[in-house]
């Protein structure tokens, strides 16, 4: 025992050494930078980033090769808060839950401070991941060996529980935007019976939606085109904050909120080290945890709380310090990046195993060791070059939405390459926006459709090989019991504080109709349709997708019918989790004629660049497309319009094109003319 | 001092150079003209990662050297509806000038033999320019569950992992069931492959199929350390690794149930196919052809090869890959569509 500790502690510090060397750290850092890079870039993240550097690691060492590889994958977490806080965008699945507080703090001119405490909390929870993870080796093999396909199926009912917390207090639409979240992830060939389910006869759908582009739509889309309805800065009338000041407070607040950080790193980097559960949960699991143990958090996340940018991020960036443990010890990805890592071993002669934790334990720590040491990097790269991103904030909309509604279809288009991507932004970006303005909250839905395909594998899993003796096992009881107890607390707690609010058989009125139940009504219809569509399949296939959607239209009758007949409390008067968990638009002052005309102008825009991108293809399409926008919206002088086309279209050019090679969807010009392909994307 | 003799005989010879150099640019090749400075690249249907991309992008390194006008060529991914959606990507809308080459496996191959009216490619159509190794895959189990040959998996029930009723992993245990006579008892639903091979080691599931090459560079110190045991080999010929592991084929007697069987092991021997889509002039498909080949015997690439446990001795030329798709294609419908009920497809 005291030999094995001695030989750890020996590989610790030889694997430090190691690192330490020159070129070592040069290659490290080289690919913290460009994590960073692609960080920023929706919808483009480790997966495509590591993939695109194997290639040149062919030449070097092992230690150097993993350095330059994760030195990308760790740092990509660091970057992907950059948008998500300055425009909505999330720039990666990871960093969805920031959005939650990052969007309101930089409308309050506070971009600054929520920059600096992303990069600080994203700095020490990768830190803080990769030394749990340190400190864990030795007994991960056994700890992995022993998450089963029931206790995976456990824990993926205890991250959907959490639909409850993120409803806030709309708890029958969370409920039902949750389920359809789960319905959604349904979509695609079901594993028992090969059923097509919702497929609609394209090859597209067999592999279900892909996350990026619904991501980047529900959360994305509605925050640009709000910003085109507001027509002003992001941060419009804020006070003048100074921008040292709040990157001075950003890193403090991370510093005083230290527990929480520790606690959502290791949250992160213990859900991380589970393979099969999925990086893109992780964020909202640390956000819920926050909201659910930090004081006044009920009333103030989702609002700016700087403490909700903090949980998500430090638990984004400490995941690949969890995730890196199983790809090493088994051979199993803990995340998409990882997977292209194991390719990387077959090319370095390794074997993943348990040799990694034992003869190669050095290697392994080394591994370790550049994960932190990249989050280091990674945060300092993003103080000394980022920091004045901030002002972007204070910028007229006309400059930031061409740029910006490009790169996120483009981003889309990372989904899988193809047309469906920019189908599934288009048609999510219209149901967020429109969930935002009648205050459905989104959140519910993206952990149901995270969580719903690994709830009913793990599940068909489970029963199919221990019948219902999955039930009997002591982690599975332990991770249920957890789950019933997150439940049933905050329910008893507000039993208790309920002396101000009336039970709702006395709140019962006349029937009051408003607009906004027009949407609960198409939402009914729409999971309906979907019931009725899955009602033909053969038992097995449609056993949850029924089950849910049922579910799903009662929690969502039962909500239509409260707006209707229920008078509501006043908000933050006690009731359910007290506030609206999500963003509010803040668009009611231009009244419904305007944003009605304002939101069909911006989807109109994102239609037309949709056409220009099936006949001309997308890379003409978007100086055309900036042009035009920057002219007829804005009537921005032309000097400025032109260099703005050109350069971004160049960026373009550079990173999809030449760089990352994407195959473009084909086009109608180019089907005529193929010898106009030699334009790029046509 | 420098002579005017010398200079004289510099000329001279410049002169005879650019003499000969004449006539060889006017009969230049103008394949290496139209690759020269050209991107080529090489499309795997699926994920990055695993042992196709591994294996692809590694032989694409060196065929660059072997192209003539040694264009670079780069890696591309398009994973989606287990292959099919690059397939038909391939046959409908890629360029086909020859700086586009695709890689599927050859259960998309056969899907499209199969299910001809679901797909819009014909197998048949791709120009193969050859396979980079054999595939073959196997039905094995861990060391201390109660089978250790084909018989005891005909004698009662082995719960094997799966993916989904759509794929390979569970197609082969499928037509195990149905042509050999063994108990599988499927479960469904893992998420990879490598998910599975967890579930293996954790004892959750008594085996699973899996590729030995899969096995052989992924898990070498099970094979070391006979953690695993090989019931059966889909294939036309006993690996040389496991000569004592019968071959599906030889298991089946009735001549019917043997074509069946045949249709869906003729391919594996071409396992990990490059092709051209059908359009791309026949001499750089020629070239490709002949860069492939050269690319089998630079000892460069066989050195990285031996690195990745790829078998390179398995490898195909374009010729042998082009006729025995022909041959699966050429199947009577009878064995085709039953083919397509072995593998439980609806």
């Amino acid at each position: 025992m005291e030999s094995e500790a001695i030989f750890m502690l020996q590989s610790a510090g030889e694997a430090l050494a190691l690192i330490f060397q020159p070129e070592r750290m040069m290659y490290l850092g080289l690919g913290a930078l460009l994590g960073i890079i692609l960080g920023i870039i929706p919808g483009i993240g480790g997966l495509t980033g590591t993939a695109l550097l194997i290639p040149f690691t062919y030449a070097m060492d092992p230690f150097t090769a993993f350095a330059f590889l994760l030195g990308l994958a760790s740092t990509t977490g660091t970057g992907d808060p950059i948008p998500a806080v300055l425009f909505g965008v999330p720039g990666g699945a990871g960093s969805a839950a920031t959005v939650l507080d990052g969007v309101p703090m930089a409308k309050r001119g506070e971009a600054g401070r929520a920059l600096s405490a992303s990069y600080m909390s994203s700095l020490m929870g990768g830190v803080f991941g990769a030394l749990l993870m340190a400190i864990a080796i030795p007994v991960m093999r056994p700890l992995v060996l022993l998450m089963g396909s029931p206790e995976l199926f456990a824990l993926t009912i205890f991250g959907i529980s959490m639909v409850a917390l993120l409803s806030g207090n709309a708890p029958l639409r969370g409920l039902a935007a949750g389920g359809l979240g789960v319905m959604l992830s349904l979509i695609g060939q079901d594993p028992q019976t090969a059923t097509f389910r919702w497929t609609f006869d394209t090859t597209y759908l067999w592999d279900g939606l892909p996350l990026v582009a619904v991501v980047l739509g529900l959360f994305a889309l509605p925050e640009l085109a709000d910003l085109a309805i507001a027509r002003t800065a992001i941060a419009k009338d804020a006070p003048k904050h100074s921008l040292t000041k709040g990157m001075w407070q950003g890193a403090a607040d991370c510093f005083r909120n230290w527990w929480l950080v520790l606690r959502c790193s290791w949250l992160g980097a213990a859900f991380g080290a589970v393979p099969g559960m999925g990086g893109a949960v992780i964020d909202w699991l640390a956000y819920g945890h926050a909201l659910r143990t930090e004081k006044g958090a009920k009333q103030t996340f989702g609002r700016g709380d700087v403490r909700g940018v903090i949980a998500s991020e430090s638990a984004n960036n400490a995941k690949e310090g969890g995730a890196l443990i199983p790809t090493v010890a088994f051979g199993v990805p803990g995340s998409a990046g990882m997977a292209i890592l194991l390719g990387a071993f077959l090319v370095h002669g390794l074997v993943p195993g348990p040799e990694m934790l034992t003869t190669n334990l050095t290697l392994t720590y080394s591994m370790v060791w550049s994960i932190a040491i990249a989050n280091i990097v990674g945060a300092g790269i993003c103080y000394a070059f980022s920091g004045q991103l901030a002002r972007i904030a204070t910028l007229r909309y006309t400059l930031i939405l061409p740029a910006v509604m490009t790169i996120v279809y483009v981003g889309a288009f990372q989904g899988r390459g193809d047309w469906g991507d920019l189908y599934v932004l288009m048609f999510f970006g219209v149901v967020g926006w429109l969930m935002k303005q009648f205050k459905w909250p989104r959140a519910p839905l993206i952990l149901g459709f995270v969580l719903g395909d690994s709830i009913e594998r793990y599940m068909a899993i489970s029963i199919s090989r221990f019948g219902m003796d999955w039930l009997t096992r002591p982690i599975v009881l332990c991770i249920l019991a957890l789950t019933l107890f997150a439940l049933l607390r905050p329910i008893i707690q507000d039993f208790r504080n309920r002396e101000t609010e009336l039970p709702f058989w006395k709140r019962l009125r006349a029937p009051l109709f408003h607009r906004n139940n027009l949407f609960g009504v198409f939402f009914l219809l729409f999971v309906g349709t979907m019931v009725a569509f899955a009602w033909g399949w053969n038992w097995e296939a449609k056993a949850i997708p029924v089950i849910v959607g049922i579910a799903t239209l009662l929690a969502a009758g039962a909500g239509l019918l409260a707006d209707i007949f229920v008078r509501q409390p006043a908000e933050g008067t006690g009731g359910n989790g007290g506030i609206h968990m999500d963003l509010d638009s803040g668009t009611s002052h231009l009244g419904l004629t305007t944003v009605a005309k304002r939101a069909s102008a911006f989807f109109g825009w994102l239609i037309a660049l949709m056409a220009g991108m099936a006949t001309i293809g997308l890379l003409p399409s978007v100086p055309l497309f900036i042009v035009a926008f920057m002219r007829m919206e804005g009537r921005e002088p032309w000097r400025l319009t032109l260099l703005y086309a050109f350069f971004t279209t160049l960026f373009f050019y550079v990173a999809f094109d030449y760089l990352l090679h994407l195959p473009w969807p084909p086009t109608l010009l180019g089907g005529l003319f193929p010898a106009a392909k030699i334009i790029p994307s046509l | 001092m420098r002579s005017p003799v010398w200079r004289t005989m510099i000329a001279a010879s410049i002169a005879a150079l650019g003499l000969f150099a004449a006539p060889l640019q006017a009969k230049a090749d103008p394949v290496a003209d139209f690759y020269k400075g050209k991107t080529v690249t090489l499309t795997w249907a699926g994920q990055e990662g695993g042992t196709y991309a591994t294996f692809g992008q590694a032989f694409i390194r060196h065929m660059a050297k072997h192209v003539p006008g040694q264009p670079t060529m780069i890696m591309r991914y398009m994973p989606g509806a287990g292959g099919l959606r690059y397939a038909n990507h391939a046959a409908g809308v890629e360029q086909a000038d020859g700086t586009f080459l695709g890689m599927i496996t050859t259960d998309t191959v056969l899907y499209g033999f199969m299910f001809p009216d679901k797909v819009s490619f014909k197998p048949d159509q791709f120009q193969w320019i050859g396979s980079i190794a054999r595939v073959q895959p196997l039905i094995s189990v861990w060391h201390t569950k109660p089978f250790k040959t084909i018989e005891d998996l005909r004698a009662r029930e082995a719960v094997m992992g799966a993916t989904g009723k759509g794929s390979p992993s569970f197609q082969y245990l499928a037509i195990a069931n149905n042509l050999l006579g063994t108990k599988i008892r499927p479960v469904l639903g893992y998420k990879g492959n490598q998910d599975m091979i967890l579930a293996v080691e954790r004892g959750e599931i008594d085996g699973q199929e899996n590729t030995w090459d899969s096995w052989a560079t992924g898990y070498p110190h099970w094979i070391a350390e006979k953690k695993l045991v090989h019931l059966v080999q889909f294939g036309t010929q006993r690996l040389p690794a496991l000569p004592d592991v019968p071959l599906a084929i030889e298991l089946v007697t009735n001549p019917d149930d043997k074509a069946v069987m045949e249709f869906h092991s003729s391919l594996l021997a071409a396992g990990r196919p490059i092709f051209v889509p059908s359009g791309v002039p026949a001499e750089r498909v020629e070239a490709l052809r002949k860069a492939f080949l050269a690319t089998l015997k630079d000892p460069e690439y066989l050195a990285e090869a031996k690195k990745l446990s790829i078998e390179a001795e398995s490898a195909l030329d374009g010729a042998a890959v082009q006729a025995l798709v022909l041959k699966a294609g050429s199947a009577p419908a009878s064995v085709k569509s039953r083919a397509a009920q072995v593998i439980d497809l609806p």
